[in-house]
């Protein structure tokens, strides 16, 4: 199930987007082209605060409610960024984590795990598999925006 | 075993001996003594014939025939002279011839002899007539003329002449015997006197002998005797008397050392199989108590008790109780065959039998079934017996203080058997063990269970926190998610008074977030899951962050709150997320307790030894003396927070204090009521800290 970004809040990230336009204009890839963040979250109404708040800032978001199509989505279309709830049913965010970082493929994406166990989660050993960052719920959109923009090198406005 | 009672054997003995001895040397003394007398006797009759008998009687005799020679010569003269004075002679002697003659023949009967009484009759005979027909008529008449003629007749002649052959017959006779008398005397001497000195000589020479003989028999023996016992104090119990030597009370006492030394070579092998037996014994006991499974232990108890006591068939059965659990454990020695499992009927037998016996303090022993009257009460365990086939058994109750549980039963199949006290003590020891191990090992079992129990509540304790940390946050993150994006105007432009909801929704979303985190905190703590994830932490953007999430509870309570640094780029190791809850909580609480144009201010300053101080200070209600002390303790509130029922859990100030104490800090309070309330949190410079973790944790 992809669910597409909310579009309605394009102006406001729409700047965010030139620059990143402005940033890229060295590769060889379509100016239009948004970069790509997949999120994986269980809860939808947390999905859709994502979705529409990255999508607000300018991302083209893939959100996905479980593990394996997380997965499968990851591997195909190799998103700039990754959020991955730690507790999903199916496959955890961890254990994701772990496959992409076995795969030279997708070693390189940036991974940000979102955890609602703050202290059981052993935030070393997040790291320790390669994550990026990581965001302990409940967290403040905007925190989550400009931290998925520090993961990618962007700076806001 | 040999009887040691004395044996009718009397060959040799010594008292025999010794009786022998005695009676030969009386016999001996007796002999000696009887022909001493005997001499002594003879040669008396001898001198006394001589004595008394011959010696007057011949000089008797020698007298009458001196008087008649006298009287035939003054016959003769008168007869030829005429003269009267030839008679003188005959006169003085005529009356005393006769007499002599008698007097001869009374002394010879005086000692008994008549031999010569018919000679002495005759030659007195002869005297008379001489006398009375010869002699009287020429004396008493005149001397007649033919006195001559009258002396010259030849009748007178010859009649003298017979009296002088009967008187020399006579005499010689007394001489014959009085020389007779004499030579047996002599004799006598000459053979009595060596024959006693040779009998005394046999005596003393056989006296001597036999003594020797006896003394002999008997020292040997007894120093032979002497050296076995000797033998056998020091401990040789394999020492032998010899029983054929020696007299037969040697021989017998050698019997009886000998039976002693068996039965002391007899118990030391007793000693020694008990001794032998004992230290099984101890094996199984020390087996038993190395392990904590009750049918391992019984397994072990039936096979090391039947093979230390080589019994046929051990079987042991624990009743269920709140104790002990069920057991059943059974040994048999090849080729028998295990039991079946006991019929609720014999396990109702065996047990009662076992009730009993443990009231009454008692075990049975059996050597022989077959002589063996059951009571009432085992009547039921015996049927069992005889169902097994059990030839001699050894029953013993199994339990502990106040009641038995068990019956332990050692029986042999096909022979009976004398149970020894050592068997029979030291079965009664390993029951008690078994009851003792069985008994610890249930409440082990029983503790285990509990505790994994309680590790698995502890278990869903934890899953469930978990569980509720996430199911309650996710809902939070959407609320406060959207709430900001509200708030940001994301979702379109909202009116104030809508806008002063949203304020309020914030607020109260923020407590439950820090009342979520306190609960979720301080249930790790009990847990013991509380771990310190430490990095280094700049103190400045941590507390700004805490004080900006306040900010709308502030603002709300119209209170200033502020962040006063005098130095940038104060660091400490620590855990970022915890840190971030004990000033949230300082902060919170300073909020609380401070009223509307009141102030909250938090400093941050480097301490002199190195550490950072942080100090909240509010200018609120201020916190009661008697409080003080419980301002720590979990779930206690200050009375005057109480009383103006101010919201609030108590859990606050003691997580603050368990978290900075984590960090190696502390926490200090200084209070004034109304006028405010200071607290101040150090924490230790990075090295020091380093140390006081190491310590903690070592």
């Amino acid at each position: 199930m992809i669910q597409k970004g909310l579009t309605g809040a394009e102006p406001p990230g729409s700047q965010h987007c030139a620059e990143r336009l402005t940033a890229m204009t060295n590769e060889p890839t379509p100016e239009e082209r948004l970069p790509v963040a997949l999120i994986a979250e269980d809860d939808r109404d947390i999905r859709e605060l994502v979705t529409a708040k990255l999508s607000a800032a300018g991302y083209h978001v893939l959100s996905f409610g479980n593990g394996p199509e997380a997965l499968a989505a990851t591997h195909k279309h190799r998103p700039d960024v990754a959020l991955l709830d730690v507790m999903m049913p199916g496959i955890s965010g961890l254990e994701i984590l772990t496959r992409l970082q076995k795969d030279p493929a997708t070693r390189t994406i940036p991974v940000i795990l979102l955890t609602a166990k703050s202290q059981e989660f052993d935030i070393n050993s997040g790291f320790a598999v390669g994550a990026a960052d990581y965001i302990v719920k409940p967290f403040s959109p905007r925190d989550l925006v400009s931290r998925v923009n520090a993961v990618l090198g962007r700076t806001p406005a | 075993m040999t009887n040691s009672a004395v044996p009718a054997d009397t060959r040799d003995a010594v008292g025999t001996r010794l009786r022998r001895l005695v009676l030969l040397l009386l016999l001996l003394l007796l002999g000696i003594g009887t022909a001493g007398v005997l001499a002594v006797q003879i040669a008396t009759g001898q001198v006394s014939d001589l004595a008394k008998g011959y010696g007057p009687a011949g000089e008797q005799h020698a007298q009458a025939l001196t008087l008649m020679l006298d009287a035939e010569t003054a016959v003769r003269g008168y007869l030829i002279t005429g003269n009267r004075s030839f008679l003188q002679p005959y006169q003085i002697g005529r009356n005393k011839i006769l007499p002599s003659l008698d007097a001869t023949g009374a002394n010879l009967h005086a000692i008994g002899e008549h031999h010569l009484d018919a000679a002495l009759a005759d030659e007195r005979a002869l005297a008379k007539q001489w006398l009375e027909t010869y002699a009287d008529p020429i004396v008493s008449k005149p001397r007649p003329s033919n006195a001559t003629e009258l002396y010259q007749q030849q009748n007178a002649k010859q009649l003298f002449d017979r009296f002088r052959k009967a008187d020399a017959t006579v005499g010689a006779s007394l001489d014959a015997n009085r020389r007779r008398l004499r030579e047996a005397s002599q004799r006598l001497g000459g053979l009595a006197i060596p024959i006693l000195v040779i009998a005394t000589g046999l005596a003393v020479l056989t006296a001597a002998i036999l003594s020797f003989r006896i003394a002999s028999g008997l020292t040997r023996p007894l120093r032979a005797l002497r050296t076995v016992v000797g033998r056998l104090d020091r401990g040789d119990l394999g020492a032998r008397a010899n029983e054929q030597d020696g007299p037969s009370e040697v021989r017998a006492l050698a019997r009886a050392v000998n039976a002693v030394g068996r039965r002391a070579r007899a118990e030391a092998i007793v000693d020694r199989d008990a001794e032998v037996f004992r230290q099984r014994t101890r094996l199984i006991a020390s087996t038993i108590r190395r392990t904590t499974n009750g049918n391992q232990m019984a397994d072990l108890l039936v096979r090391g008790l039947g093979d230390a006591m080589e019994a046929d068939r051990v079987w042991l059965q624990v009743y269920a109780a709140d104790r002990v659990p069920q057991i059943t454990a059974q040994w048999q020695r090849e080729p028998l065959r295990p039991l079946p499992d006991p019929t609720p009927e014999q396990l109702e037998a065996t047990k009662a039998l076992a009730d009993r016996l443990w009231e009454t303090a008692h075990i049975i022993s059996i050597d022989d079934h077959r002589t063996y009257e059951p009571t009432i009460a085992g009547r039921g365990a015996f049927a069992m017996a005889q169902a097994i086939g059990a030839s001699a058994s050894l029953l013993v109750p199994v339990g502990d203080s106040t009641s038995a549980f068990g019956l332990l039963w050692v029986s042999m199949s096909g022979h009976s058997r004398h149970w020894t006290l050592t068997e029979t003590g030291i079965t009664q020891h390993l029951a008690a063990d078994l009851a003792h191990s069985l008994v610890q090992a249930h409440v082990i079992e029983r503790q285990a269970q509990a505790v994994q129990l309680l590790r698995e509540l502890d278990q869903a304790k934890a899953d469930f926190i978990a569980t509720v940390s996430h199911e309650l946050r996710t809902p939070l993150t959407s609320i406060s998610g959207y709430l900001e994006m509200l708030q940001d105007g994301e979702g379109g432009r909202l009116p104030d008074s809508a806008a002063a909801m949203l304020t309020i929704i914030d607020r109260n979303a923020t407590r439950l977030r820090n009342l979520i985190e306190d609960l979720l905190t301080q249930s790790r703590i009990d847990a013991g899951r509380l771990r310190l994830e430490l990095t280094t932490v700049e103190l400045r953007p941590l507390l700004q962050s805490v004080l900006s999430a306040m900010a709308p509870l502030a603002s709300a309570s119209d209170v200033k709150l502020e962040l006063v640094s005098s130095q940038e780029g104060l660091n400490v190791q620590a855990d970022p997320q915890q840190l971030e809850q004990v000033f949230t909580n300082l902060v919170s609480n300073a909020l609380k307790f401070t009223p509307s144009g009141g102030s909250v201010l938090v400093t941050l300053s480097p301490a002199e030894d190195g550490g950072v101080l942080i100090e909240v200070r509010d200018t609120g209600m201020g916190i009661p003396p008697e409080d003080y002390p419980n301002l720590f303790t979990r779930f206690f509130r200050a009375s005057n927070a109480a009383e103006a029922a101010l919201p609030g859990t108590g859990l606050g100030l003691a997580i603050v204090q368990e978290i900075v104490h984590r960090h190696g800090g502390a926490v200090d309070i200084d209070s004034e009521l109304g006028v405010g309330t200071s607290v101040t949190v150090w924490l230790p410079p990075t090295s020091q800290q380093e140390i006081d973790l190491r310590t903690s944790a070592a």
